[in-house]
């Protein structure tokens, strides 16, 4: 065990007498500070105004004087996207999904005002996000660090003397490993210290910070084995490198890019667009609930006309006119969610294909994991949409009950003709409040650390892959000494 | 020549050296293959979208009975349709949004509806040939050329090679020269290819030939600079990397931060919300306020007929319009935020050549910011021209006449974005 501390504590003294190695990992550690605070500032910002314009859109729709309530569901509501706490960690889609949605009576509008559209280029450089350090720097500063660890020694011949020290080759390589994890542990603490910071707050997302965490370990870890590994095999340190820098470009920068080249081309997702286009002609045989005497509702009012014993609409005891407004969006909503489930399973599968890659590159298992795990992936964006949707129809349908119950069918088929009949079709301002509070929680921490198993064990598998190579060149270091 | 014949012959001899101009002609052939693939899917869907987009405008005005009502339903597609040489940089195709159906309602209300790709592939980004020429080029340069020197003194041939100083401008001038001319074959040939296959203009062709020659240029210079140091290839290639995670990643995320610290644009959110309420504000206002606000933006409609009933489409799409004359201030201080921060980000080129590069390249493809600032100025002029298709017809009083339905305005696409000269480095 001595002989493990003393290689890596003689490991540190030689980073502290390399400048480049102190350059780029104090630049790593200062980046890894920055990042999160400004990471803190930016989500916490971002949280608070949208949580502030969800209350302020409240108040609105609360403020609404006497009308109409059709009046009211054209007025509609707005519903917001608010980042969940952990997004300190792990931005994931935040900037590439809209921040807001109009929510209307009879049609199903797009979540609009993405951040990518009001940030130039530089926003598909990335993100300067704690996540982004871990994935993509981290492992480059690591690299840089270790792959003369062990060729090093083997170049200027210093290996035969700890073999003849009796130093054995598993007490050189943890020697080495135990240091390149100090660096690691080190440049992660500031992500730590964020997520206890969150925690503070938000005591009951300890399960997915501790995931994420620990993929960021199982990720370096398994770094600091190739690295290792590729070192202690190597002949010369000009190889070691050259050969972990390119492991590192196809890892970090490649192999991501053409998985969502592969996943875009492999499922097609017409867009909302040519759903749109597609649903026009399903939505118009459903008829409009504003036209109660379309044939698309003559079945709906003969069922009506039968339920309540009456032989003519007017007479019926409750505003024919409201009734229909209910049946017409609950066959539009049908039919627009029909829709809009496809379009969100056709980008789930499109997830699917590019999570394959995680088998040829960490990085992207390393990301899944974090954005399932706080809640920023596509899984969850999808959750906001669906429970956006939800939120619409159900204040819609509250509107539309009271358009039926609260209205006289007389006054409403004349309103738009005669003054004194519109007057009456005015309903109290307190009736507003039917409007329901917006719950777009997350997915459970519970659930979401259960979704980010599949991660972890790809990233578990990666480590234990790099472990086994460790292990071999660890035998094959053996074989020479 | 016969010295770089020789460099040629000596380069192709080495099987690391092979392996890694292989690697280049297929990154360069897959990354332009994606991009066409690409480009010729939004073709498609976009031929395919034009021609539903007739056919249901036709069914939906079916059953219309007056003006209003038909103006009410005629959604029309406006469209960014993909630019000849987008398959080289596709740039914001999968962010921002190419296709919106609008109608005659406040145009506010809808153009911020975006319908866009999926998130965690744009997440993940592309691999256009923009970003192998941004990106990948400097790293393959330094491959390529980093241990020039190194190399051979590592073999112990240095002092012998450079016995004299002309000896030695004989020596690494033809090698740098093989190296830096195959690595452009392989990266320009295919591009060659696939721009006579896309029938590219030569002049566009020629321009992107440029800077991919010119990025080429730029780090063989900056890693020769290095390469020429008395160090051991492994520390060359060490601070390489660095300087290339700086230069490319790193420099340009600070920028961005940056930026988007110094110009906070106008949050969307106020522009939608303010619109829908003078929007719905109008019904509670007396008519002859609305209209005569209306009248004052659009005085050639002040002499008709006046609004008598409780509901009225002159009235109504009257009020539309004061919804987006509401917020014309906000929106264009967005869009000027927008701009600002592009205007900006081109002064990271001058620190950044990864920015430079994807600058000039999504300039010249007509996929940059200015270009989707370019198609929201078009769906604006359009929405104006499809106002000025029903006005006449609302507020003349003209009979409802269902064959004058199919002269309602078809949005036409303009070729590309203004031409612009590409971006310097």
């Amino acid at each position: 065990m001595n002989a493990v501390l003393r290689i890596a504590a003689a490991e540190l003294r030689y980073w502290r007498r390399s400048r480049l190695v102190s350059v780029t990992f104090g630049a790593l550690l200062g980046l890894m500070l920055l990042s999160v605070l400004s990471a803190a500032a930016h989500i916490g910002e971002e949280r608070r105004t949208r949580e502030a314009d969800q209350a302020r859109t409240r108040e609105h729709f609360l403020a609404q004087p006497a009308r109409h309530p059709h009046r009211m569901v054209h007025y509609g509501h707005y519903v917001y996207r608010v980042p969940p706490p952990l997004a300190v960690l792990e931005p994931g889609v935040d900037a590439f999904t809209g921040r807001s949605i109009f929510l209307e009576g009879h049609r199903q509008n797009s979540a609009t005002f993405a951040a990518v559209q009001e940030t130039s280029l530089l926003a598909r450089f990335g993100d300067l996000s704690p996540a982004f350090l871990v994935q993509a720097v981290a492992p480059l500063v690591l690299i840089l660090m270790g792959y003369g660890s062990v060729v090093r020694e083997r170049e200027t011949g210093t290996l035969i003397q700890l073999w003849t020290h009796g130093i054995r080759p598993w007490q050189l390589l943890a020697g080495k490993a135990g240091a390149l994890l100090a660096a690691a542990l080190l440049a992660l603490a500031p992500v730590a210290a964020a997520a206890l910071w969150t925690l503070v707050g938000h005591r009951d997302e300890a399960l997915p910070a501790a995931i994420c965490l620990l993929a960021d370990l199982l990720y370096l870890g398994a770094w600091i084995c190739g690295v290792l590994a590729v070192s202690s095999r190597a002949s010369r340190r000009w190889t070691a490198l050259s050969g972990l820098l390119a492991g590192w470009l196809l890892v970090v920068v490649i192999v991501p890019r053409v998985a969502a080249d592969v996943a875009q081309a492999s499922v097609p997702v017409p867009g909302m667009t040519a759903d749109g286009l597609r649903a026009g002609a399903a939505l118009r045989a459903a008829g409009d609930g504003h036209d109660p005497r379309s044939p698309a509702f003559a079945q709906f009012t003969r069922e009506v006309l039968a339920r309540y014993g009456v032989s003519s609409v007017e007479a019926l005891p409750v505003n024919f006119r409201g009734l229909v407004m209910m049946e017409g969006e609950r066959k539009s909503a049908e039919i627009q969610q029909g829709f809009a489930a496809r379009r969100l399973a056709g980008e789930a599968a499109q997830a699917r294909v590019a999570r394959r890659f995680t088998a040829l590159s960490p990085a992207l298992a390393l990301r899944w994991a974090s954005m399932t795990s706080v809640g920023t992936d596509l899984a969850a964006y999808h959750r906001f949409l669906v429970a956006a949707e939800a939120h619409r129809y159900e204040f819609v349908q509250a509107l539309n009950r009271l358009h039926a119950e609260a209205l006289n069918y007389a006054d409403d088929a004349r309103r738009s003709a005669d003054r004194t009949a519109e007057q009456r079709t005015r309903i109290d301002a307190g009736h507003w409040a039917l409007l329901p509070e917006f719950d777009a929680a997350p997915a459970a921490p519970a659930a979401r650390a259960q979704a980010a198993t599949a991660p972890v064990l790809v990233l578990a598998g990666w480590l234990t892959a790099a472990l086994l190579l460790l292990r071999r060149a660890a035998r094959a270091l053996g074989r020479a000494a | 020549m016969q010295a770089l014949l020789r460099e040629l012959r000596l380069l192709l001899r080495q099987p690391g050296t092979l392996a890694l101009l292989g690697f280049v002609l297929l990154t360069a052939t897959t990354s332009l293959g994606l991009g066409a693939r690409e480009m010729a899917a939004q073709q498609a869907l976009l031929a395919r979208l034009i021609a539903d987009d007739r056919a249901e405008r036709a069914a939906a005005l079916e059953r219309a009975d007056d003006w209003g009502d038909a103006a009410y339903h005629a959604f029309v597609l406006t469209y960014a349709p993909p630019p000849t040489l987008a398959f080289v940089a596709l740039g914001q195709r999968d962010v921002a949004p190419w296709l919106l159906r609008v109608r005659a309602l406040a145009l506010e209300g809808q153009i911020y509806e975006s319908d866009r790709g999926n998130p965690e592939l744009a997440l993940l980004g592309r691999l256009d040939y923009a970003f192998v020429i941004a990106f990948l080029v400097p790293l393959f340069v330094a491959a390529l050329l980093h241990d020039l020197v190194a190399r051979e003194r590592d073999h112990g041939r240095l002092g012998l090679l450079l016995a004299t100083a002309a000896a030695a401008r004989r020596l690494w001038v033809p090698r740098v020269a093989a190296a830096l001319l195959t690595l452009l074959l392989c990266l320009l040939a295919p591009f060659v290819a696939a721009a006579a296959l896309l029938e590219v203009p030569p002049g566009a062709a020629a321009a992107v030939m440029l800077i991919v020659i010119a990025q080429t240029a730029g780090w063989a210079a900056l890693v020769l600079w290095f390469a020429f140091r008395p160090w051991d290839a492994a520390r060359i290639a060490s601070v390489m990397a660095v300087i290339w995670l700086l230069l490319n990643l790193l420099l340009p995320l600070f920028a961005k931060l940056a930026i988007e610290r110094t110009v906070t644009s106008v949050s969307g959110a106020e522009i939608a919300l303010r619109q829908r309420e003078a929007v719905n504000d109008a019904w509670g206002v007396p008519k002859e306020v609305t209209m005569t606000r209306f009248f004052r933006q659009h005085p050639e409609w002040a002499a008709t007929t006046p609004v008598q009933t409780p509901f009225h489409w002159k009235w109504y799409y009257a009020f539309q319009h004061l919804g987006d004359v509401a917020v014309a201030d906000l929106s264009a201080a967005y869009r000027a935020a927008i701009r600002r921060r592009d205007e900006l980000s081109a002064w990271t080129a001058l620190i950044s050549p990864a920015v430079a590069v994807q600058r000039a390249l999504t300039r010249l493809a007509g996929t940059d910011v200015e270009a989707s600032l370019h198609y929201d100025a078009r769906i604006r002029a359009f929405h104006t021209r499809l106002r000025q298709f029903w006005y006449p017809l609302l507020f003349d009083d003209v009979p409802f006449a269902r064959e004058r339905l199919r002269e309602v305005p078809a949005f036409a696409a303009s070729a590309t974005p203004p031409a612009t000269t590409p971006g310097s480095r």
